[in-house]
């Protein structure tokens, strides 16, 4: 009798990880609730098994380019629950930073599995994405995963560069990047001082006399297809500094494509 | 019976509108009230209907042996007691005229007066569906007497109602007045028109600065040395009409 | 306006906001859980708003007047931000009570100057117009130094959202503006006497004073659960009662008030079912089309069937 229940309790642990684990294992159906969960999530998939498993995303997810065709679930931070909830999905991913607290609430409420991730831990991500990877049932391919983007990070600050910078993501009106944002640490591990540093909001509100004032080395304009208008008024404003258009939808979040992209605007 | 006991009236910036009028007004007869601009008519006739809007009042006005306007009197009995109609009456919503006239009786469901009696007397039968922005402006103070009428409150102060109302029918209406003023009801009348004043009223006040200057029956009042009072610079002659042997006054 | 076509109205307004493009898979739970409660919500925030906007008007004897020309609504708007941001969530249902008490506030400040001053009907909405100005501008200073997701939620919610409550809170809400319906309706003879301004309203048996304190505390506290269960709607409560007076030919409130209850309700499911379909799974704010249908609707109606008339002598 004592082996039996010794025998049991052997099989306990091994069962209460397959409980935890379970919604990893069942899940099949997934939402992604912002971008930058859905480009992970197919960083970490690979194309095949993202595009089966990943029904649905929010609008603006476009790269891989293939997650183009994911049914989308609205923009957040306004996705449309119903949506969601007529995808049928097992396993919701958002993230804490990106989602409304009322939506999650509204979700979870339909007895839908909503997981939702912390804010992105720079500059290692390692246990961001292991997370990710553990909810989606990829552990292994999640740390390699994660090891490619140390690596990067690593050939990053080899290249290090000592310049101030002012980042423009919008023109008018000025928006710039706070300390809060990834954008200025990923830029601050290579080197790059953020003359908003002293900023805590992620995406402030800033005037064109405290830029000029600040004098920066570099302007990294981030330039989504919209404004290019801008242009030559961005130009002819920060004259003095040495300007520089990226593309803005690499940069907008913290997803495998923004090293990527830094590494291209260093080369050049 | 209105009893005023110093009535004093001031503007928002001070100025004296009504200075410290007490006196007994019984009902049972037509008051005409008679003054230039600005010598204080509507000021004193709203103050008895204490309607102040912006102005200082002061002093006691009682209705039938009653104060009535203290804030413990409901608005409904006031609308009994005294009803005050100026001459401009506008309204921005849509409403008919029977509707209006509805309103009147809503006002004073005791009111005697009925409904289709009151605007066959008018001659408001046809306007009746008609909507009350679309009348003109004499239309509509006919239709307000009528409501008035309808109401029949103890006391009904028409300041200026007559202004835009054609000769025939200003006869009309006042020959209703004075019958429903034989009834009971007190009426206190203010127009520029003195012609028609002396044909309406029993009595007749003159006002010039906040003060009455003369009152009495119509006869007596309605003198030139009287309207010197009011007018010295000008020359007004007082005659007999042939016809209703009222006073009548020409320049 | 009559009661066969109203109904039918109504019903195809419910069948519009529950059925348009309902996904079928998981319809039950979408049906029950999802646009349920909306429709519940969007009727009785658009009849609490077209009936509050039908007596506010003639009690201030302005056309123009409704919750959001006296500034009670940003009133209500700024007090929810400001809780909001400070990381209040309390309430009843899902209400921000910082809503309420931002309409309260601007309410008793109102009236406050109001019966200090005896202000006429026209200075009260210069007053509110000041007053909504304010609370927009402090509103904006928020805005400019909040952050940016924060600020874009509340925009979104500005603009007016039905998402955010559910069920009980729709129900509630309904239950409240009937109860305020059914005293406007008891209290309808003594509204009329206020459609020929402030001069006439004693002699029509009406205090002046005690009428308009009670309709606009009423209206306040209503807006402000409103605006925190929805958003700012704006419109509805201006375009409705208009619409119906013009229609039915008439401004007595014992006869409209029950159509503009209905019709508001009928207008802002409507809206809803447009915005929450037309471009699926984008949501629009709904205040956004309220307004863009009813700025056309009303500026055609003031064109062409008011101001060509004037009076005929």
């Amino acid at each position: 009798m004592a082996n039996a229940r010794l025998a049991r309790l052997k099989w306990f642990p091994l069962s209460v990880c397959l409980f935890l684990s379970m919604p990893a294992l069942a899940a099949d159906r997934i939402v992604a609730l912002n971008p930058m969960i859905s480009e992970w999530a197919a960083e970490i998939l690979g194309k095949e098994v993202a595009l089966k498993k990943i029904v649905g995303s929010s609008e603006f997810s476009n790269y891989p380019e293939y997650l183009k065709t994911v049914p989308t679930v609205g923009p957040y931070p306004n996705i449309q629950v119903e949506k969601v909830l007529s995808l049928n999905p097992d396993l919701v991913i958002g993230s804490v930073e990106y989602n409304r607290p009322d939506q999650i609430e509204k979700l979870r409420k339909l007895k839908l599995n909503v997981i939702m991730l912390p804010k992105e831990e720079l500059p290692q991500m390692k246990g961001w994405i292991l997370k990710l990877g553990d909810l989606l049932g990829e552990k292994r391919k999640a740390e390699m995963v994660s090891e490619e983007w140390n690596r990067k990070m690593a050939v990053l600050r080899s290249a290090r560069k000592s310049k101030s910078v002012f980042f423009q993501v919008q023109f008018q009106p000025l928006i710039t990047v706070g300390s809060e944002s990834f954008l200025h640490t990923v830029f601050q591990r290579i080197g790059y001082r953020n003359i908003f540093a002293h900023l805590t909001h992620a995406y402030p509100k800033v005037s064109k006399e405290a830029v000029l004032e600040r004098n920066p080395d570099e302007v990294f304009v981030f330039e989504m297809e919209t404004d290019s208008g801008d242009r030559h008024k961005t130009i002819a404003t920060w004259k003095k500094s040495r300007v520089r258009f990226l593309n803005g939808d690499d940069f907008a979040r913290c997803s495998p494509r923004l090293l990527s992209a830094v590494e291209r605007m260093m080369e050049k | 019976m209105i009893s005023l006991r110093k009535l004093l009236v001031k503007a928002a910036n001070g100025k004296i509108l009504v200075r410290e009028i007490s006196m007994e007004i019984d009902g049972h007869r037509v008051i005409g009230v008679y003054g230039p601009n600005g010598s204080g008519k509507t000021s004193f006739l709203k103050a008895i209907a204490w309607k102040s809007e912006g102005r200082n009042v002061s002093g006691e006005c009682w209705i039938d042996g009653k104060p009535l306007f203290l804030p413990t009197v409901k608005a409904a009995t006031k609308a009994r007691k005294v009803l005050y109609l100026g001459s401009d009456f506008q309204t921005p919503f849509q409403v008919s005229v029977r509707e209006v006239l509805e309103m009147g009786k809503a006002a004073n469901p005791e009111s005697l007066e009925s409904l289709i009696g009151i605007s066959e007397k008018f001659d408001l039968t046809p306007l009746l569906n008609r909507k009350f922005d679309e009348l003109s402006d004499g239309e509509k103070q006919r239709v307000m007497i009528a409501r008035g009428v309808i109401q029949s409150p103890k006391w009904l102060i028409l300041d200026e109602t007559f202004s835009k109302i054609d000769l025939d029918r200003a006869f009309i209406i006042a020959n209703l007045l004075k019958d429903k003023v034989r009834m009971g009801m007190g009426l206190m009348v203010a127009s520029h028109d003195l012609n028609l004043l002396s044909e309406l009223s029993d009595e007749l006040w003159l006002m010039k600065d906040g003060k009455i200057e003369a009152d009495g029956p119509v006869d007596s009042v309605l003198t030139s040395e009287n309207l010197a009072l009011l007018y010295p610079n000008r020359m007004v002659h007082v005659v007999r009409s042939p016809d209703t042997g009222k006073k009548k006054v020409i320049y | 306006m009559n009661r066969k076509n109203t109904l039918l109205f109504v019903v195809i307004a419910i069948l519009a906001e529950l059925f348009l493009r309902l996904d079928i898979r998981n319809a039950t739970l979408i049906l029950t859980e999802l646009r349920l409660p909306r429709l519940v919500l969007a009727f009785s925030i658009g009849s609490a708003l077209a009936m509050s906007g039908a007596v506010m008007q003639t009690v201030l004897n302005n056309p123009l007047a409704e919750p959001y020309t006296l500034g009670i609504a940003s009133g209500a708007a700024l007090g929810a931000a400001i809780f909001n941001s400070m990381g209040f969530h309390l309430g009843v249902f899902g209400l921000n009570a910082g809503a309420v008490i931002g309409s309260i506030a601007v309410l008793l400040l109102i009236s406050r100057v109001i019966l200090k001053n005896e202000l006429r009907f026209d200075s009260v909405i210069l007053l509110g117009v000041m007053l909504s100005m304010f609370c927009s501008s402090l509103l904006a200073i928020w805005m400019a130094i909040a952050d940016p997701i924060g600020v874009q939620t509340i925009t979104f919610w500005l603009l007016g959202d039905l998402t955010r409550v559910g069920l009980k809170t729709g129900i509630a809400l309904f239950v409240v503006s009937s109860i305020v319906f059914l005293y406007f309706m008891r209290i309808s003879k003594k509204l009329d006497g206020f459609l020929f301004g402030e001069s006439m309203v004693e002699g029509f048996g009406v205090s002046l004073r005690q009428t308009q304190t009670i309709v606009v505390v009423l209206i306040s506290v209503l807006v402000g659960f409103c605006v925190s269960a929805a958003g700012m709607i704006g419109f509805v409560g201006l375009m409705v009662p208009h619409l119906i007076r013009k229609r039915m030919g008439t401004s007595i409130h014992g006869k409209i008030l029950p159509y503009v209850f209905v019709w508001g309700g009928i207008s802002l499911v409507m809206s809803d079912a447009i915005a929450h379909t037309v471009s699926y799974p984008l949501e629009l704010p709904v205040g956004a089309v309220t307004a863009l249908i009813g700025a056309p609707v009303f500026i055609y109606l003031f064109i062409y069937r008011k101001f060509g008339r004037g009076a005929e002598s």
